[in-house]
């Protein structure tokens, strides 16, 4: 089925990449010189046509962080990619980083802001990790109110991130897709699909990766993530661990390819956090997004012109 | 078991004590497969926290030695008060763990400058005073002017070791009895200083005239003439590495 409703995404529909401060420099040369000339507030005549940034890393006060921050700002649409919220949590989402992540929207304005379907311990011991929530009514219950208050906080609508997953709840009631389907549906929120994070959880839970990426409504999905894995031998089976540190697999890129024929031109992210490589890398790695982009959606442009003449 | 309930501490206790307190009948699957699980999220907690706190005193573990540097920090990052710091915190205090865990006083020092040069990278913006600013005023004018120590700057007399280490990157500071640590701008600037200068930024956290910036109690310098010049000499100074914001 090809998706008919456009999900409305203040992000333009093409490829970005996670801002690190290594890229600076090179990065904001690159905006700079793609709007010279251009009525565009976005890059158009560059590969990238936005960044994302994890907020964390912004909420210091002052310094050297924002001075960069505010010059993109000014420049591009900015996506705020949190990884602190812990909207699973038992005791709820934790307030102080609700608190300085409203701040950082009201300071930059964003043209997009998420977190992930997971939780990060408590209070007394924050994990700087992403752990997994089990897909049932109890916790659909209590991550819907959870990421209900973040959005009445921040005054808007924001995506959750289907998480890589190493583990598999004996308990699970319902599937992903359908846990945040019926997520979406209750909040208003959208989805941020990860597509390295369906190959990283297809394969450590013997799960069909075509499968999980047919079963998300491509209509909810307001921005996608593409990034690398480590992969582990095991006498049990192979064991994908999403590090964000190195080139899209050949499998990721299929499964994205997969999902852009149904889906259309979504915002896309090349996500690289660890060992991260030159920009030029990351430029490369987006201008294969946006190939897989462009030839989707020629795709879908034929598919449609024969479905009309048909008619 | 229901998850919020005691799923998510069961899934803690693993997590924190090991695979004996793993939850056998949380998860689906293989033991051999959970316990890969688990690990790969206990050894993401361990590193991100470890790295953390390389990244944040690069110079004291150059100093210590990786090996003995990475020992105190597995201690440190599980203790109960820094469970609960986001990683961009988890610095705090590990100087004076460092002293817990019987490193040198100067080793500890080390740490202390480098969690304070970070602070003043990361504090917030302030507009920083200018001596033009001061040399326009009369001197009633002067006397009743309020100052304030720049949000991003911080002074304090160190070790030995830490005057001599950075002092290989910042001439005059090996011979100073202390140091300004300051973000006027967009850098972070490291200055040396007199002990007296330390002294008055210490004197400035709230807003205060210099007027009565040259009564401060405690002087061991009489309000005459040669201190109220000392003092004056000592501001200017301070002033001058951008550790004095505008009022």
């Amino acid at each position: 089925m090809l998706a008919d409703i456009i999900p409305p995404s203040p992000l333009p529909p093409g490829t970005g990449v996670g801002l690190k401060p290594q890229h600076y420099s090179q990065a904001l040369e690159l905006v700079s010189a793609s709007i010279v000339g251009s009525d565009s507030s976005s890059c158009s005549d560059s590969v990238l046509s936005w960044f994302e940034v994890h907020p964390q890393n912004y909420f210091g006060a002052g310094g050297p962080p924002h001075r960069w921050l505010t010059a993109f700002a000014e420049r591009v649409p900015l996506s705020f990619h949190s990884v602190g919220l812990s909207l699973g949590s038992r005791d709820g989402v934790d307030c102080d980083e609700l608190e300085q992540l409203a701040a950082l929207c009201n300071r930059y304005a964003p043209a997009m802001v998420s977190d992930h379907l997971s939780w990060s311990g408590s209070a007394s011991n924050r994990y700087p990790d992403l752990l997994p929530v089990p897909y049932t009514n109890e916790a659909l219950d209590h991550f819907a109110a959870q990421v209900a208050l973040v959005q009445d906080r921040l005054g808007r609508t924001m995506l959750i991130e289907n998480p890589s997953r190493y583990l598999a709840f004996a308990g699970d009631e319902m599937s992903e897709a359908d846990f945040l389907h019926t997520l979406c549906a209750r909040t208003g929120c959208g989805i941020l699909f990860d597509i390295n994070n369906i190959e990283v959880s297809a394969t450590n839970l013997g799960l069909e990766a075509d499968a999980m990426i047919d079963a998300i409504d491509p209509t909810l999905v307001g921005e996608v993530h593409l990034a690398g894995h480590a992969s582990e031998d095991h006498p049990h089976g192979p064991l994908l661990i999403d590090d964000h540190g190195s080139r899209v697999s050949d499998e990721t890129w299929r499964l994205f390819e997969r999902f852009a024929q149904r889906a259309g031109a979504r915002p896309v992210l090349i996500e690289w956090d660890t060992d991260v490589p030159e920009f030029d890398a990351l430029l490369a790695e987006a201008a294969i997004a946006a190939a897989i982009i462009r030839r989707a959606t020629r795709n879908r442009q034929s598919v449609r012109g024969k479905l009309h003449a048909l008619a | 078991m229901r998850w919020l309930d005691s799923g998510q501490s069961a899934m803690m206790a693993a997590l924190d004590h090991g695979p004996a307190h793993m939850p056998a009948e949380l998860f689906a699957g293989s033991p051999e497969r959970v316990l890969a699980g688990m690990k790969v999220h206990a050894n993401t907690i361990s590193h991100a926290r470890l790295v953390a706190l390389e990244e944040t005193f690069p110079r004291t573990r150059e100093h210590i030695g990786h090996d003995r540097f990475n020992q105190h920090s597995r201690l440190f990052v599980v203790q109960p008060r820094v469970t609960a710091l986001p990683l961009a915190q988890i610095g705090t205090g590990f100087d004076r763990f460092l002293i817990d865990e019987g490193e040198t006083a100067a080793a500890a020092d080390l740490a202390r400058f480098e969690w304070l040069w970070l602070t003043a990278y990361h504090a917030a913006e302030a507009e920083p005073l200018a001596l033009d600013v001061l040399t326009g005023l009369t001197p009633d004018e002067l006397l009743e002017h309020t100052i304030m120590r720049h949000p991003a700057a911080y002074a304090s007399q160190f070790d030995p070791l830490v005057h001599q280490l950075i002092g290989a990157e910042v001439a005059g500071l090996d011979a100073a009895e202390a140091i300004v640590i300051a973000r006027p701008q967009a850098q972070v600037l490291v200055s040396p200083a007199s002990a007296l200068m330390a002294q008055l930024l210490a004197a400035t956290k709230n807003p205060v005239t210099i007027s009565n910036l040259l009564n401060q109690p405690g002087e061991s310098m009489d309000n005459n003439e040669a201190a109220v010049a000392a003092i004056m000499q000592a501001l200017v100074a301070l002033i001058n590495a951008g550790a004095i914001a505008q009022v």
